[in-house]
């Protein structure tokens, strides 16, 4: 099925980005990271495709060169090559941005997690993994109340990274 | 950043608070902007890290995969350096070939003058009318929709949209414009000639082409009388300074 995808639909982003000041290895990326926002934005259940995949898969790398282009101050771009957008329906360009947004917001989140300390890392890894806060505690084997401070303190040490990032502002949370 | 906010958060979120507790928070929260901001992030950063943590295992495996087509489908960076030095070459010569091409234009702009306006009118067809002019951040609505079914030649598509669009609003003269143009290039002349008959009729725009394409479409119908008409249109647009008064005079001139 992946496969399929990059068989079917690789070459037209990959002409798509290399058209816009990109390079094959920007295209490759933005394919990538495509796939997983559509993977991500699948994963919550908040995701109805309405139109066919490739003019779906074709906006989402779109936007997200386009706002990476941005970021690098480069001029707008104009693209008249848009087969595929006929029929695509507003619900599905409102999807394709939330994807996008919701891929820049976590390679933020992940970005900013990385510059944290071991141990923030591992208590936010965690609770974030579905288990309680008593599981996590006696799993660092620390108290319920210290794990639950611990978690606060690398939640707002986490917010406040990832807020004085250029970043944040576009990210519409 | 006070970290008892975002203690005060999990206890909400957590159903740990007592009932005049949530009370008081959910007041606050209406009454401090920066309060509910900080909420709604730290919201977000829970709900779609959680999400990641629940299928971190299954993130990785496709991660890794796409790693690997990437390798297959996409070039590695050393060819792409080789690619950019190619690209630069390229650029290089297609800038001469642009160079060339703006020479050889002038010439034959200035020089030429075998064609008369039914010819020139073709060619304004063939060359001007081939692609609208679509962003990439514009591209959101169902005019834009129209435009990229034109460009991708998909016009059956493109007349539906952009008949729906002007038909939902009847001041868009844009969507009137470009149906008109598509019937053009479909060479539904009669159509067309509606269109731009009805565009010519707004008076309210400051910008109208309708006269001017109102003429293209008779040099290209061709019938009997057109040719004249068309003449008598480029002339009023001159007359009047309206859209397409430039190429008019050019025309004219021939």
């Amino acid at each position: 099925m992946l496969e399929e995808l990059y068989r079917k639909f690789s070459e037209k982003i990959k002409w798509m980005i290399i058209r816009n000041n990109g390079s094959e290895t920007d295209a490759a990326d933005i394919f990538q990271d495509a796939l997983l926002s559509i993977y991500n934005k699948a994963k919550t259940g908040d995701f109805t495709l309405t139109c066919p995949l490739e003019a779906f898969l074709y906006l989402i790398c779109k936007n997200r060169w386009l706002n990476t282009l941005n970021k690098m101050n480069t001029q707008k771009v104009t693209i008249t090559d848009t087969k595929g957008f006929d029929y695509i329906g507003e619900d599905n360009f409102k999807l394709a941005e939330d994807c996008v947004l919701q891929q820049e917001r976590k390679n933020l989140l992940t970005e900013k997690l990385a510059e944290m300390g071991d141990s923030c890392k591992e208590i936010l890894r965690l609770s974030w993994s579905g288990i309680g806060m008593d599981e996590v505690a006696k799993q660092l084997n620390v108290t319920y109340a210290y794990a639950r401070k611990k978690k606060s303190e690398c939640m707002a040490r986490l917010i406040s990274l990832v807020k004085h990032s250029p970043k944040f502002n576009s990210l519409k949370w | 950043m006070q970290d008892n906010h975002i203690e005060q958060f999990e206890n909400y979120l957590s159903g740990d608070m007592l009932p005049e507790e949530r009370l008081h928070f959910e007041a606050n929260l209406e009454k401090d902007k920066e309060l509910y901001d900080l909420f709604i992030v730290y919201q977000t950063i829970d709900a779609e890290m959680h999400n990641t943590g629940k299928y971190s295992d299954h993130e990785a495996a496709l991660r890794s995969t796409l790693q690997k087509l990437n390798v297959v489908y996409f070039k590695a960076e050393a060819s792409v350096l080789q690619m950019r030095s190619s690209k630069r070459i390229f650029r290089t010569v297609a800038t001469a070939a642009a160079g060339v091409i703006l020479i050889l234009t002038a010439y034959f702009s200035f020089f030429r003058n075998n064609t008369d306006p039914r010819q020139l009118a073709n060619r304004y067809v063939k060359e001007d009318l081939l692609h609208l002019s679509i962003t990439m951040d514009g591209a959101k609505d169902s005019l834009q929709q129209g435009i990229a079914a034109y460009n991708d030649k998909a016009y059956a598509a493109s007349i539906q949209l952009f008949e729906a669009v002007y038909k939902a609003h009847p001041d868009n003269s844009d969507a009137l414009k470009y149906a008109g143009i598509t019937y053009l290039v479909t060479k539904e002349y009669s159509k067309a000639l509606q269109c731009f008959n009805e565009l010519a009729a707004k008076k309210e725009l400051f910008s109208n082409p309708g006269m001017f394409l109102k003429a293209v479409t008779l040099l290209q119908r061709n019938q009997p009388g057109d040719g004249e008409q068309a003449r008598q249109l480029l002339q009023q647009v001159i007359n009047e300074k309206a859209d397409g008064s430039r190429e008019a005079e050019r025309w004219l001139k021939k």
